[in-house]
């Protein structure tokens, strides 16, 4: 947790509330491809020590070792059907704009909450007009993104906030459930990050009139680097059928291929949590002793946990996958992203995702074995 | 619009050099776009003794111009914080070093454990799965 830790869950301590040190699979001895964590901090733009758990030195080095055939600078343009209730490949297009077929026995959709729901708008047929998998209609709707929030205490003391794995110092759910006397259902969690960069910590600064340039700015900057404490907030957000993902008709990407239009309108229970939740980050900052505060939300670049365009349902009529990740309409093909999310739950995705597609693949190697 | 500090063995802003690396392509078109700008203006107002008036004054001035001005000075003001705080000189100034610190990283504090125990004794914070 570090010194920014120990400083906030002292906060979390005066106010009654839960907290507890983030679970984030931080590397603390080497594994696999991945080396130590040796806390260079910040983590965002990429780890020099090769200690992030990003996929290129989690799941890549083992699956190309296990056989797997990785094409770059290709794209799937279309999935292609073979008779009623199955698909029999994927036509590929390459940088050059050539095309080949690909016959596969499954094929295995994971380009997430707006990749996958295009891709299957863009199949259509004479059997599936509306996009393929798309009987119930539910391909590409209910959009949900997580609005994020943000909370930044200024500290007298030195934190020491730049230093260690990024955004995984603290968690805390203590208003995680529903409690409809806060004016809205659902919850959030708060996630305590660390600190910024010089170069961010300089930028921002200078941005919001905090770091000026001139005489003053060297003591602006150190009054602020290092002894900046920073807290997300990571809203639910609830399906709502009219946030949806659908094929543009004036874009197309570099192969040719249709872009998407996006539409999402945050609802009000959201907006009613994000106020709330900012309130509140406020309050621990204070608790926690920092003389100034700062919130703002939904900050507008974030919305990058996309989820919820292929539901998952036992129902065919309102859901696109079952609960084995695998199409209603089709036998062979299945989805392993977040698209099949039903809710999106107040939490980062990424370990419900990868639970799932774990499932799912185990259900898809039984499955193939049952039909060899 | 950074002095350089002695006392803290920061160099200035004009002692930087841009480094080709940490300046983007649409970088350039809007280091290109403010130069022309400010030398129209300059020409505009050239009765105005701008030697008299401060690099931080002269910000001040050119931001308060136009909006569309304003925007692009500030994108103009992100590329050169972003070459000044990755100088080697400033990243050793400011006390994070010009390289990572490899093999051994930086020591974090052993975490108190001790400050979780109003969190136990409050229970749990998860409802049991009713099966």
């Amino acid at each position: 947790m570090g010194k920014v830790g120990a400083v906030l869950g002292e906060g979390f301590n005066r106010l009654g509330w839960h907290w507890w040190p983030a679970y984030s699979a931080i590397a603390t001895r080497a594994v696999g491809h991945r080396a130590q964590c040796i806390n260079l901090g910040p983590c965002n733009s990429g780890c020099s020590q090769g200690a992030k758990g990003s996929v290129d030195v989690t799941y890549w080095p083992i699956a190309l070792k296990n056989g797997v055939d990785l094409r770059t600078e290709s794209c799937v343009r279309e999935i292609v059907l073979d008779d009623e209730d199955s698909v029999r490949g994927v036509v590929v297009i390459r940088s050059d704009k050539s095309e080949y077929f690909l016959s596969a026995r499954a094929v295995v959709l994971a380009c997430s909450g707006i990749g996958t729901p295009r891709l299957l708008l863009a199949s259509t047929s004479s059997r599936f007009p509306n996009g393929l998998a798309n009987s119930s209609g539910m391909v590409g709707r209910r959009l949900m993104m997580h609005p994020c929030g943000y909370i930044e205490g200024l500290f007298t003391e030195e934190l020491e906030s730049h230093l260690g794995p990024q955004g995984c110092v603290i968690s805390s759910q203590e208003f995680y459930e529903s409690d409809l006397s806060r004016g809205f259902v659902r919850g959030f969690t708060f996630q305590v990050l660390r600190g910024p960069s010089p170069v961010e910590a300089a930028v921002n600064g200078v941005l919001r009139k905090e770091i000026k340039w001139g005489d003053n700015h060297h003591d602006d900057f150190e009054r602020r680097f290092g002894h900046i404490a920073s807290m997300a907030v990571i809203v639910e957000d609830l399906p709502d059928v009219e946030n949806c993902v659908t094929l543009s008709k004036n874009q197309v990407d570099r192969f040719g291929l249709p872009g998407v239009k996006v539409s999402y309108k945050l609802g009000e229970n959201s907006k009613k949590m994000m106020s709330y939740a900012l309130s509140r980050g406020r309050e621990l900052m204070v608790a926690a002793g920092a003389h100034r505060t700062t919130a703002f939300g939904p900050v507008r670049e974030t919305g990058w946990h996309l989820m919820g365009t292929t539901r998952m349902g036992n129902a065919a009529s309102d859901s696109v996958v079952d609960r084995f990740g695998r199409c209603h309409d089709l036998k062979n093909l299945y989805i392993a992203d977040s698209s099949v999310f039903v809710t999106s739950g107040g939490v980062n995705p990424t370990s419900t995702l990868q639970a799932l597609a774990l499932w799912i693949a185990d259900h898809l190697r039984e499955d193939l074995a049952t039909h060899a | 619009m950074i002095p350089g500090d002695i006392a803290r063995g920061l160099p200035s802003g004009d002692q930087i050099k841009i480094q080709g690396g940490c300046i983007k392509d649409t970088d350039e078109q809007t280091v290109a776009d403010v130069v022309t700008r400010i030398e129209a203006l300059r020409l505009s107002q050239s009765a105005f003794d701008w030697s008299s008036v401060t690099s931080v004054d002269f910000l001040s001035f050119l931001s308060r111009q136009s909006s569309e001005l304003s925007i692009v000075l500030k994108e103009f003001g992100t590329i050169l914080l972003r070459a000044y705080y990755i100088d080697s000189r400033v990243r050793d100034a400011v006390g994070v070093g010009r390289r990572p610190p490899f093999p051994l990283g930086y020591a974090m504090p052993e975490n108190d454990l001790y400050a979780l125990e109003p969190v136990y004794d409050r229970g749990l914070i998860y409802r049991e799965i009713e099966h």
